[in-house]
């Protein structure tokens, strides 16, 4: 098990009243986002179309290195790592 | 001008080398650069938050021909970010406004202007023949509309993107980088992803995202230095932060991949809403089938119908003015998964926001989990204030 933290972005953070990082411990990014899921239950259909599947939309970097799908049950984690979820967002 | 006026260069007049002059200082700008940008040529896709600085720094830069495609009129809620428009402009077209503030800014340019909505019946012939596009559009269709017609048409885009605090920037479409869709595949379902308008966003922000667009537009043209390609720039302004992150093209894009399935522009507004992917498709709806307008609502009200009434627009919305009293009951948009297993399924829903997109948005979601006779107040409650609340505080 890693700590590390999972830094959200305006999109979800506002539905979480403003919390835009949370700090768990994992050994992979399905873990982290798993665990985030049981702290914040509202996030869960925000980020996932089904049960550990990503939405399209969002995406998750560790080490500003995208995870892509494959990545995101086996890709390990260290101590000190952030996640960072990001969504599309339109805006302009 | 003249042969006479413009002097022995012909691309730059001698006003326009003392305009130019802390360019032509730089290096890796200096005459020759210049005078590419005077005969270079930039499409901005909106003159709104972001291309509203991006606008400017181009025009006052000198690139010789800024293309301009909006069909909005400027309203006094865009002043606060806005800078291409002022309070005396309020009312009028955003391009009639943008024109004269660029002519002003800088003569030696020319603008063209494109009054219509870009969508794909125009989108190509307006595309078309411009070395680099100024992505500052404020929707997902015209996202992955300006996303595709670049990627067919061979011209990369200066992306950016603004909520609250936060923008996204990079450069896509580039002959070796990724494109938009390599990143976000498809789009969220409709209402998931806040807009502005319904989040907020600070007015500086655009500020920052637009002129690194224009900064990007400009590195393009110049071919110098390192773009975002290849990159997602994530600005964060509460924090002041900039975090670059790595992405790469997706061999599996449908649009920039190996084996395109995306070869033609398609329907946009339903790629983007009508249809999300993870949802059943509805169809054989006519919008009077999912709206009711302000007399209907009022009629129910007089006569005491049972129903739900959602606001779904956000909470300082709610502090501003409400239909506590007609029996609102506040619930954000993007709260309404979390709480749809609380409604009553035997009782009619009648969904609200400020003018009615998000109540749209809403009424597809709760149709799509099983809500069939659910409706949007058409108008939203500016319609409602308008018809029988004129005291009432509106924004």
């Amino acid at each position: 098990m890693a700590s590390v933290s999972i830094r959200l972005p305006a999109a979800l953070s506002s539905r979480i009243d403003g919390v835009s990082c949370v700090n768990v411990r994992a050994a992979s990014v399905a873990e982290a986002l798993s665990e985030l899921g049981q702290r914040h239950p509202g996030l869960t259909p925000l980020m996932f179309r089904a049960p550990g599947q990503l939405r399209p939309h969002v995406h998750v970097f560790v080490a500003d290195r995208q995870v892509g799908p494959d990545g995101i049950d086996s890709r390990p984690l260290a101590d000190g790592d952030e996640l960072r979820i990001v969504p599309s967002i339109a805006g302009g | 001008m003249s042969e006479a006026e413009r002097g022995p260069d012909p691309l730059l007049g001698p006003d326009e080398y003392r305009r130019y002059g802390r360019h032509l200082s730089i290096p890796e700008v200096g005459p020759e650069g210049q005078r590419k940008l005077a005969g270079s040529s930039v499409l901005l896709i909106g003159a709104g938050g972001l291309g509203s600085p991006a606008a400017l720094y181009l025009a006052a830069a000198g690139v010789g021909r800024i293309g301009i495609v909006d069909h909005d009129v400027v309203e006094i809620s865009n002043l606060q970010r806005q800078i291409l428009h002022d309070t005396g402009s309020v009312g009028r077209s955003k391009l009639e406004s943008a024109v004269e503030r660029l002519e002003a800014a800088n003569p030696h340019v020319g603008i063209e202007t494109f009054d219509a909505r870009l969508d794909s019946s125009n989108a190509m012939e307006i595309m078309s023949g411009w070395d680099i596009v100024v992505d500052g559009s404020d929707n997902l269709p015209t996202r992955y509309l300006v996303n595709d017609a670049c990627v067919l048409l061979g011209i990369p885009f200066a992306y950016g993107a603004i909520l609250r605090f936060e923008g996204q920037a990079s450069l896509f479409g580039a002959p070796d980088g990724p494109c938009y869709r390599c990143l976000f595949s498809e789009p969220p379902p409709p209402g998931l992803v806040p807009s502005c308008a319904e989040a907020g966003v600070l007015g500086v922000l655009p500020g920052i995202v637009g002129t690194i667009q224009a900064t990007e537009a400009i590195k393009w043209l110049l071919g110098i230095g390192e773009t975002l390609e290849g990159r997602l720039l994530l600005i964060d302004a509460l924090r002041m932060e900039f975090r670059s992150l790595k992405i790469s093209p997706d061999p599996a894009c449908p649009v920039c991949g190996p084996d395109p399935t995306v070869t033609g522009l398609i329907d946009y507004e339903r790629f983007c809403g009508h249809e999300p992917a993870d949802s059943d498709p509805r169809s054989e709806e006519s919008v009077s089938d999912l709206e009711i307008d302000v007399v209907e609502l009022k009629r129910r009200l007089d006569e005491g119908e049972d129903f739900q009434l959602i606001d779904v627009r956000e909470d300082y919305e709610w502090d501003i003015c409400n239909l506590e009293d007609a029996g609102a009951r506040l619930v954000p948009l993007q709260t309404l998964p979390q709480i749809v297993e609380e409604l009553d399924e035997e009782r009619p829903l009648i969904i609200h926001c400020r003018s009615g997109p998000r109540g749209q948005n809403a009424v597809a979601y709760l149709r799509s989990m099983g809500f069939d006779g659910a409706v949007n107040l058409a108008g939203g409650i500016l319609a409602w204030a308008e018809a029988y609340a004129p005291e009432m505080q509106v924004y």
